[in-house]
């Protein structure tokens, strides 16, 4: 009996010992990978969040692009460059040389409605009128759009993309054009009609204008992608430079750095245009490339979480090397992930 | 007595074999947890690099819309064939092959190929003068996913143009 009983107590405790040892085995395991599992799912979330910040941007400023100028017939806004109406106005951020920040563009692209019936034409018109007649509340609409006879330079609207006519007045959903549209031209109702609006795209770097998410697009002045933290712009142009076919343009991009051949320098970044001022009009493809980053730094598994080291080196793009930037810190700089994306764009809408 | 030795080892038993079968259930559990992440994680290079690609072609779009008017010129373009270049005589279609095989060898993609086809479609009579263009990128998939293998990966872009 006495055997038995120590038998039993023995076999108890180390029975004990063993359970408690597994159990915390299994506790430690656990929560490792609970851990390991918190942390890559942020990443995750974190480098998902970024891609999709850099297509959207990328896709948003091509398309402005591609659309850009849409049959303006003067000035849109504030789209001018050396007093001269321009449907894109390249914002260098130091068109002297090398930049350290940013670059803007400001383009001319038409703005509607996507609701139905959306802003287009109540009745028909033409052939021979003077004044076209919206859907009710469409002249409200732009109006919240940004369209303004009293303070934009020229308020033009273009019929259908065929045709651009400066509003000289508004009468409730009336628009009065400066003249009078000559036979035949003729639209049926319903015919779409579109807002020509200078839009400028610009980085936002303080949390005030980017919602409190810096840094982000701005789409004049109103943020539209997060994480943005560097777009920069070169431009390709055809009849720019006299030095190459007399400045008459050849369907064929200037040669730039003389090298005989059409090549990457001939994108221009800084105004080191041969026959200055900068001609907007004679650009005719133009290189954008964006740079995306994460928008919160990984939580570091050190004490008080100090945030890792995720990336190498400053990511330069075009003529910005971000290293030489002001406030520029290494240690900071490499803990966001970043992913950069570019593109050569063609100006389709640019003659007018 | 007899029945509290019983009771006290058929318990002590059941514990170990208990916590050994929660352990296995348990370990399976975060393997699997485990696989997951690594199937997101790869579904993300994957993303990124379809989105890289998608632009790669897409800049070669762009460029022959510019230069439309000779959009045949691009024909045959391959850019792992250097003697694909188009002529001197087409000093644009030149200039955006040398380019875009720069973009490509420096996108970090492994084996990347970027080959061009042109041809010509529409209606011939009158004739539109309408071309085919088809952009192909092939490049060797950088992520593993479930099957621990890379894979070949293609990306075909299919437009038409026409001069103005």
């Amino acid at each position: 009996m006495t055997t038995f009983h120590h038998n039993e107590q023995g076999a108890t405790l180390i029975e004990l010992m063993l359970a408690m040892v597994i159990a915390s085995m299994i506790v430690a395991a656990g929560f490792t990978v609970l851990y390991a599992t918190d942390q890559a799912t942020r990443t995750n979330d974190q480098i998902v969040d970024t891609q999709q910040n850099a297509r959207m941007a990328m896709e948003l400023i091509a398309r402005d692009v591609r659309a850009a100028g849409f049959g303006m017939g003067g000035q849109v806004g504030g789209c001018v460059t050396n007093g001269i109406p321009a449907p894109i106005v390249p914002l260098d951020n130091n068109p002297a040389g090398p930049d350290t920040g940013p670059d803007a563009i400001s383009l001319v692209v038409p703005v509607t409605s996507t609701a139905a019936p959306g802003w287009s034409l109540a009745n028909p018109v033409g052939p021979g009128f003077s004044q076209i007649t919206l859907h009710a509340g469409a002249v409200a609409e732009m109006m919240s759009a940004g369209f303004s006879i009293a303070t934009l330079p020229t308020a033009q609207i273009s019929i259908n993309g065929a045709m651009t006519e400066t509003v000289s007045a508004v009468s409730g959903d009336t628009l009065t054009f400066a003249r009078t549209v000559s036979a035949p031209a003729s639209f049926p109702a319903g015919t779409k009609v579109y807002l020509l609006q200078c839009v400028t795209y610009t980085v936002g770097t303080t949390p005030v204008q980017c919602d409190n998410s810096a840094p982000c697009l701005l789409r004049n002045g109103t943020p539209m992608v997060d994480g943005i933290e560097d777009f920069q712009v070169a431009y390709g142009c055809d009849g720019c430079n006299v030095a190459v076919n007399g400045g008459v343009p050849d369907g064929i991009v200037d040669d730039q750095d003389s090298s005989g051949a059409f090549d990457a320098a001939d994108f221009i970044t800084n105004s080191t245009w041969s026959s200055p001022p900068f001609i907007p009009s004679t650009i005719r493809l133009i290189r954008i490339a964006v740079v995306a980053r994460q928008r919160s730094t990984d939580r570091g598994i050190s004490e008080g979480h100090a945030p890792m080291s995720v990336s190498f080196g400053p990511v330069v793009v075009s003529d910005h090397d971000p290293s030489g930037d002001a406030g520029y810190n290494a240690t900071t700089y490499s803990q966001f992930r970043r992913r950069g994306l570019s593109r050569t764009v063609d100006v389709r809408n640019l003659a007018f | 007595m007899y029945g509290w030795n019983g009771i006290l080892r058929e318990r002590a038993g059941f514990t170990l074999l208990e916590s050994m079968i929660a352990t296995l259930i348990l370990g399976t559990g975060l393997l699997a947890l485990a696989g997951m992440q690594t199937i997101s994680f790869s579904r993300n290079v994957d993303a990124n690099e379809l989105t890289r690609v998608t632009n790669l072609a897409a800049e070669m779009v762009e460029r022959i819309q510019f230069n439309r008017r000779n959009a045949l010129a691009y024909n045959g373009i391959d850019t792992l064939n250097v003697a694909t270049q188009p002529p001197s005589t087409q000093p644009m279609a030149r200039g955006d092959y040398a380019q875009w095989r720069a973009l490509l060898s420096e996108s970090g993609l492994a084996s990347v190929q970027g080959n061009v086809t042109v041809s010509p479609t529409g209606p011939t009579n009158p004739p539109l003068n309408q071309t085919l263009v088809t952009i192909t990128v092939n490049w060797f998939g950088s992520s593993r996913g479930e099957t621990s293998t890379r894979r070949n990966r293609t990306l075909t872009f299919r437009t038409v143009m026409a001069p103005e």
